[in-house]
């Protein structure tokens, strides 16, 4: 039987919480949770406090949520006292108000543009794909210098608002993760097939399946209106792209045949390129029947949304329709988007996590993602602490600055400003955070400064079963988003991480942990653009 | 009936000392604590063969109920003021499963921290110039069924 391991963070402080949940959305782009802690509430439970939740089994843990407090309601009745804890993603950084008159010279890549506004407007963290429209050409905004000589505006009033806008004309979405902001294609066909996709299966690892299936949205033209301007020539421009050809279906749309989807005018469409890549990107997304799924499963703390996966449910796909096509059809592993990732984790009752799907029309287009990896630390691994523990990999801690700090030099070939470690650990913070105590954690310097930190989950010591660390299989696996960027070192000899264990001043003792086969997932290549 | 009994409370929060009364009807036995846990069975629908992946959530709290004899009505007063409060309950040794075993002069007790005293149901009090009261008592204890001790909340 698998145990429930949930740990909340509130300013960096264990906090006994219960009913909690968590709510990530691609087309939502600040993640929203709420958790219930006592009344009277523990002191740093304040609007604005920076809350981190991770979740897992067996005293594994892996983040769901990280964010701060927007509200709280504390109350009683006959049943308790309890306070409500409402609580936003830091995604909420992107919609705060920008300075009036803000912009960058164009052309400039979409995802540089909305790394650029992530930077600017705050956000912690974020990770962004390379954009292409469906033809396979990079998408650049200010591509016009006959408009506005390229100039790419910020909205002021809500830069966040602005974004969700302007990526979803070209397939793509801003939205946040447990491991930071995003953008990414969610557009067509995620994949061509489902091979090589997490499958959920009826009878195997699903709890419930709905497959709604409507017309709404579905359109049979598009009309996109782009800026309006008078061109060097005096001439007058408006862009404009529409649907050429169609096929008319009186049964769908009436007496006309055709429903048009209109989009904007939006000045942020400054060329025929972009408006004709915003109308084939809907056309793709909105030209078919909607394929939706929503299932429940119990939690899985690992799904984030935006991730590619397949589903199958002779039920919900098939018909009574028994020939071979038919139970082909219905037995057809469907790949979709996980648009939403929901985890109800209640007080008395089971973790459940529950996974909306969606997919388009068409063929799947490239990914872009332009991740890289660069290995940092081996299978043989590093204990830090202040115990001899015989059963670790390494009984002594051996850290090349003390017992409790290990310092490993890597090279890095450009520019990144996303960042995650993703390895294995055991043993990791597992002593009860306080007030006083600092967390075991991860930070890399460049020329002697730290340009990147992240904190590490929980794992259990289990020091009464004494596991053979020896043993793979008794590790468990680790992500930890960094904050921070790097620059490019390529010889490495200015740059290093640093293991750090945690210190639990409360008992004035360190905490004893290992680490093996670290890799660094460095992506968005490129530096924030300065403002023009 | 034995001279030497049981108490909840310490001399510093006051002792209340009772009698755990024993059925006939019952074999001579005294009931346990109970010891349950909350879990959800996650089961696979259209699963064949039939599916499923229990989620343990937490250990629930222990209870037990005993008829109990005090000795006076004072005595009675005396337990029912400490309703809904948690004390150190001594046991005589070997009596339930629970506990620290300590031995006070020359007998052998089990001290239960952090046992509240949840319930008092069906007083009886004597008529005769014994003055003393028969009640089933509950108490409440959280413990951690891996290593026996109890929860600290």
């Amino acid at each position: 039987m698998r145990k429930r391991t949930q740990v909340v963070l509130i300013d960096g402080v264990e906090v006994s919480a219960s009913d909690i949940r968590t709510d990530h959305d691609v087309d939502q782009g600040v993640a929203t949770g709420a958790v219930t802690v006592r009344a009277r509430r523990p002191s740093q439970v304040e609007p604005g406090a920076p809350v981190d939740i991770y979740a897992g089994y067996d005293g594994a843990t892996w983040p769901i949520f990280s964010g701060r407090i927007a509200e709280y309601q504390p109350g009683f009745s006959r049943s308790g006292a309890e306070t409500r804890v409402e609580l936003e993603g830091w995604g909420h950084r992107l919609y705060f108000r920008a300075l009036e008159d803000r912009g960058f010279n164009g052309p400039i890549q979409l995802d540089t543009w909305w790394r650029s506004l992530c930077y600017i407007q705050g956000v912690k963290r974020w990770r962004s794909d390379t954009p292409y429209d469906d033809a396979g050409a990079i998408i650049s905004l200010g591509d016009n210098a006959d408009y506005n000589n390229g100039w790419v505006p910020i909205d002021p009033d809500n830069p966040g608002r602005q974004i969700d806008r302007v990526v979803r004309h070209f397939g793509y979405r801003s939205f946040e993760t447990p491991l930071g902001q995003r953008l990414q294609r969610v557009s067509g066909l995620p994949a061509d097939s489902a091979t090589g996709l997490l499958t959920y299966e009826q009878g195997v690892n699903v709890l419930s399946v709905e497959h709604p299936v409507t017309l709404a949205g579905m359109v049979n033209a598009v009309d996109v209106r782009g800026a309006e301007y008078q061109a060097p020539d005096t001439s007058e421009v408006a862009i404009r792209s529409f649907t050429g050809t169609y096929t008319p279906d009186t049964d769908l749309y009436g007496a006309t045949g055709l429903d048009t989807l209109k989009v904007g005018p939006d000045a942020m469409l400054g060329s025929t390129t972009l408006a004709d890549a915003a109308r084939r990107a809907y056309e793709i997304d909105r030209g078919g029947e909607q394929i939706r799924y929503r299932w429940t499963v119990p939690g899985d703390p690992e799904r984030i949304p935006g991730e590619k996966v397949a589903i199958t449910s002779a039920i919900v796909n098939g018909s009574t329709d028994t020939s071979t096509v038919g139970v082909l059809i219905a037995e057809l592993p469907r790949p979709v988007w996980l648009m939403k990732v929901s985890h109800i984790l209640p007080a008395r009752s089971g973790w459940i996590t529950t996974l909306e799907g969606w997919a388009g029309t068409g063929s799947a287009l490239p990914a872009g993602d332009d991740t890289t990896e660069i290995a940092i630390l081996g299978s043989a691994g590093v204990h830090l602490g202040n115990e001899y523990l015989s059963h670790y990999r390494n009984p002594s801690p051996n850290g090349n600055i003390s017992t409790t700090e290990d310092h490993i030099a890597f090279p890095v070939p450009d520019t990144y400003t996303t960042l995650t470690i993703r390895g294995w650990h055991h043993g990791s913070n597992s002593f009860v955070r306080n007030q006083g105590s600092t967390a075991s954690r991860f930070e890399i310097y460049q020329f002697g400064t730290r340009v990147a930190s992240g904190e590490m989950p929980r794992s259990d010591e289990n020091l009464e079963q004494r596991l053979d660390y020896d043993l793979d299989s008794t590790w468990d696996a680790l992500v930890v988003p960094l904050t921070g960027s790097l620059d490019p070192d390529p010889t490495g000899a200015n740059t290093y991480l640093s293991i750090l264990s945690g210190e639990d001043r409360d008992v004035g003792d360190y905490d004893d942990f290992e680490v093996r086969n670290l890799v660094l997932y460095a992506g968005g290549v490129g530096a924030p653009e300065p403002l023009g | 009936m034995s001279t030497r009994r049981n108490w909840f409370g310490t001399t510093d929060t006051g002792q209340v000392f009772f009698n755990i009364l024993v059925d006939s009807r019952d074999g001579g036995q005294v009931p346990d604590w109970t010891l349950r846990i909350v879990y959800e069975d996650h089961v696979y629908p259209y699963a064949d063969p039939p599916r499923s992946d229990p989620e343990y959530i937490t250990s629930e709290p222990s209870t037990v109920t005993w008829r109990v004899w005090l000795a006076s009505r004072e005595d009675y007063a005396a337990l029912r003021a400490k309703l809904g409060q948690t004390d150190t309950l001594y046991v005589l040794h070997n009596l339930q499963s629970q506990g620290d075993t300590v031995q006070v002069i020359d007998t052998l007790y089990e001290a239960l921290a952090g046992t509240t005293l949840l319930a008092l149901d069906r007083p009886a009090f004597a008529v005769d110039e014994d003055n003393g009261c028969e009640v089933d008592v509950t108490f409440r204890r959280h413990i951690d069924p891996a290593t026996g001790e109890a929860v600290v909340s």
